[in-house]
């Protein structure tokens, strides 16, 4: 207690003589996402809320343009891929400094992929997603570890990118991968100075527009303008991101006018949108997002196909849309939302049809109606949502259970596939059709588990898939992906609900660009006026 | 006394590690794996064992137990699966602002509350003590999370006069404060009163008036002396789930304290940052405890040691 009452009166003397420096013009606060930062390490990083720091820190060689999310030029300035598609040589943008005041050359490009091909260093997800096509990824990241195996030993070089010349890098792929430019632009794929590696607790050495200036954990990032970036000036010289886990506190604060970026959960939408203030501050972005369930292929009921085409077809899902969701989203009849160059608006395969569900189950040995289970974790947007799914799917006689636990223990059954039907929140990594195909392919335990692997559909899917990811952009490549799309849904291997979006209230001082066509702030994107 | 204080210390040592035997076990009984959650929807085969790797969750629980107790004897409480930091850098961050809410709403809690307990002992039955009982009554039913909302919209959007949330300036105290103290405000002051009022119906406080002496020498020295063993016991209480029951108010005002961090670390199973808050916890635990034994003797010769 003593101990305890020393710190406290520490902290009340602290905090009597450090008041917080009053709002600037040039400065800009906003919260994060969903609560904090697990790690600044771009290489370890895996939630929304590192990705919301690391994107205006870092860069990669390529990064995403904001509006159309294509790939651009970044610490590249040009390229060239062979013939075959296989390799990869990246000229390095000239006199280019990190934060520290060091020179970028291709032997940081070489450090980074290192570091995040190494299996204790690049415990990103978003490592596989970046190199996983690379030469000698393989070798590092052996396909498959039996269980007992030791803690891997960091490997620390990947065969296949290679420092040619100072300032000239060659990545040469194991096989041709399309979309390597577009997965180049995930938070993983980001260029560090070489050596900065440590415990980032003053989070990387970066080339991005700023630099950390404090992490405070549980409590607050603040970014300083990096005085030494290459893309010119910007209006936003300093940033905050607070650490505000209850959402309606984080719009609270923005009403009290000390947040310029808060979310804006569908609960609070009706609210929001009756104050004429609050709502001309009210941005929505469609998400690149696919809200399904996956199923247990395996085992009955869910692994009849007539009685998930009978479920898809029972659900009113404009209905969901309007009630639940306020009207933020569009109802997924496939795989592909919106804004993919492989999105049919046409494709409806899963209208609603009530007489038709209903024959889909007395053919499946289910004429008087049918119990379901749907499993979920207690997001209180996607409860709401499966509530209204079960009310929606009643008239067809399916009685739809939603049963929510914990997210760990939900997660832990969802691997296992110890469930009939689950919840799936799926925002795409990167804007590729590819990173919606996924979900049909058992390269997750989860999807093992659920038999994603076996199906007769499959094999067919697979090869489509390894043909698609081969094949240059355009028209053909889109055609296989629409016949992937085609198949799954034919075999309801996942059962779309809607395509979601990003709701958030944009205080009107902020112009330019503060929220990306990814629903991500880019804060060097915004312009301030007088 | 001293040789009791080193005795009651010595117990720590068995307390503490039962403590932490219990956490450890309760934590692996629950049905679900630290590694699955970290990787979750992406998670393959390897992933998964590289994860497991990584966390020592594939050694057999014996070594599990062994290796984080010997690094406990040491000070050293491993590092947390989600944050990779060092779990006393992390509860080292986040104890100092729950203690300081802790102790802020304790004196606020006692400056209000026993004064009131005892103005409306001695009013017994007029109009200020229902007053002061209703007040009493309210605090004790109002759910936390509901008052610390309706405390953000009055000063914060509505009046604006201090920021709904924030820990960066004194000011950014009051709300968690006053909206963490109300529950202790209410019991201290029923706990007061009912104490006070059998007291007062005591036989030496009837001697002591009838001995002639000052009604208020009476009141102070005999009876409000007396009254206060009870009180003193419920603070201590009240001090130890204030410091683990803020958990709500840090959540509301995004203030960055330790119960928050509890919360979050059991619902993702993060094994070494929940064994070393509970540990954390049941130091404090131990130590309030100890203190107010120490003040018994203090506030009533009578207890002897």
């Amino acid at each position: 207690m003593k101990q305890g009452l020393r710190f406290g009166l520490v902290g009340l003397v602290t905090a009597l003589f450090s008041f917080g420096v009053m709002a600037q013009d040039a400065a800009v606060t906003v919260a994060f996402v969903e609560s904090q930062p697990t790690s600044l390490d771009p290489h370890a990083g895996r939630t929304v809320d590192d990705f919301l720091v690391l994107r205006n820190v870092c860069e990669g060689l390529i990064n995403y343009d904001p509006t159309t999310l294509e790939p651009v030029a970044a610490l590249a300035e040009s390229w060239t891929v062979s013939e075959d598609g296989t390799e990869y040589v990246f000229s390095l943008r000239q006199g280019v400094m990190f934060s520290d005041g060091s020179t970028l050359d291709a032997n940081d490009v070489k450090y980074s992929f290192d570091r995040l091909a190494s299996p204790v260093t690049g415990i990103s997800y978003t490592a596989r997603l970046v190199l996983g096509t690379v030469m000698g990824w393989s070798a590092i990241r052996p396909a498959a570890v039996g269980e007992g195996t030791p803690t891997p030993e960091p490997v620390l070089s990947i065969s296949g990118v290679e420092v040619v010349d100072e300032s000239t890098v060659k990545v040469t792929l194991a096989t041709p991968t399309t979309a390597f430019l577009t997965r180049l632009t995930l938070p993983g794929g980001v260029i560090i100075a070489e050596g900065s590696a440590n415990d980032f607790a003053n989070g990387p050495v970066c080339t991005g527009p700023y630099a950390v200036a404090s992490y405070v954990p549980n409590d607050r990032v603040e970014l300083v303008a990096n005085e030494a970036y290459w893309g010119g000036e910007f209006d936003v010289k300093s940033v905050t991101i607070r650490v505000i886990p209850e959402i309606s506190s984080q719009v609270l604060e923005f009403e009290a006018g000390s947040l310029d970026i808060s979310v804006a959960p569908e609960a609070d939408l009706p609210r929001i949108k009756e104050d004429s203030a609050l709502s001309s501050q009210l941005v929505t972005i469609p998400t690149l997002s696919n809200y399904n369930l996956r199923m247990n292929l395996k085992e009955l009921p869910s692994g009849d196909v007539r009685i998930r085409r009978a479920l898809s077809l029972a659900i009113n899902r404009q209905l969901v849309i309007d009630t639940v969701l306020q009207g933020q989203g569009v109802p997924a009849d496939g795989l592909y939302p919106p804004g993919l160059s492989t999105y049919d608006a046409d494709f409806a395969p899963f209208e609603r049809n009530i007489e038709e569900a209903k024959q889909l189950l007395a053919d499946a040995g289910y004429p008087d109606g049918i119990e379901l289970i749907v499993r979920t974790d207690q997001n209180e947007t996607e409860n709401r949502v499966l509530n209204a799914i079960s009310a929606t799917v009643a008239e067809a006689g399916i009685n739809l259970i939603v049963n929510s636990t914990e997210a760990s223990i939900y997660t832990e059954d969802r691997t296992n596939c110890t469930m009939q039907f689950g919840g799936i929140r799926w925002t795409m990594d990167y804007p590729d059709p590819e990173n919606m195909v996924v979900l049909l392919l058992p390269n997750a335990a989860t999807r093992v588990n659920c038999g994603y692997g076996e199906t007769e559909a499959y094999p067919e899917i697979q090869a489509l898939y390894d043909q698609g990811i081969a094949t240059p952009l355009g028209e053909e490549r889109d055609a296989i992906f629409r016949q992937i799309e085609q198949i799954a849904m034919e075999n309801v291997l996942i059962l779309p609900v809607y395509h979601g979006a990003t709701t958030r209230l944009v205080s009107s001082r902020l112009g330019g660009q503060p929220l990306d066509n990814n629903g991500v702030a880019r804060f060097h994107l915004i312009e301030l006026g007088n | 006394m001293s040789l009791y204080i080193v005795s009651r210390i010595i117990q720590l040592i068995p307390t503490v590690l039962g403590i932490y035997v219990i956490t450890f076990l309760m934590m692996r009984v629950l049905p679900s794996d630290p590694a699955k959650f970290i990787e979750g929807d992406r998670g393959d085969a390897q992933s998964l064992a590289e994860t497991r790797a990584r966390l020592r969750l594939d050694d057999p629980l014996s070594v599990q137990f062994t290796t984080f107790l010997g690094g406990a004897l040491q000070g050293d409480l491993g590092r947390s699966f989600i944050h990779n930091r060092p779990v006393t850098t992390m509860i080292g961050e986040s104890f100092q602002p729950t203690a300081l809410l802790a102790l802020t709403a304790t004196i606020i809690a006692m400056s209000i509350g026993i004064p009131l307990g005892i103005f409306s002992a001695v009013r017994r039955n007029s109009v200020w003590d229902f007053l002061a009982r209703l007040v009493a009554l309210i605090g004790v039913s109002i759910p936390v999370f509901w008052l610390g909302i309706q405390l953000q919209i009055l000063f914060g959007v509505t009046l604006k006069w201090l920021d709904p949330t924030g820990s960066t300036k004194l000011s950014h105290l009051i709300l968690p404060s006053i909206a963490a103290c109300f529950g202790m405000l209410a019991i201290l002051t029923r706990i007061t009163r009912s104490s006070l009022l059998e007291v007062l119906n005591q036989d030496y406080i009837r001697t002591a008036h009838s001995k002639g002496l000052h009604s208020q020498r009476v009141f102070v020295r005999h009876a409000l002396q007396n009254a206060l063993l009870p009180v003193v016991t419920v603070w201590g209480a009240a001090v130890a789930s204030l410091l683990s029951g803020t958990i709500l108010v840090e959540t509301i005002f995004a203030w960055p304290g330790m119960g928050r961090l509890l919360v979050a670390a059991i619902g993702q199973r993060d094994y070494p940052l929940v064994q070393g808050i509970v540990i954390a916890y049941a130091l404090v635990y131990a130590g309030l405890n100890l203190l107010i034994d120490i003040l018994y003797p203090i506030i009533d010769p009578r207890i002897r040691y």
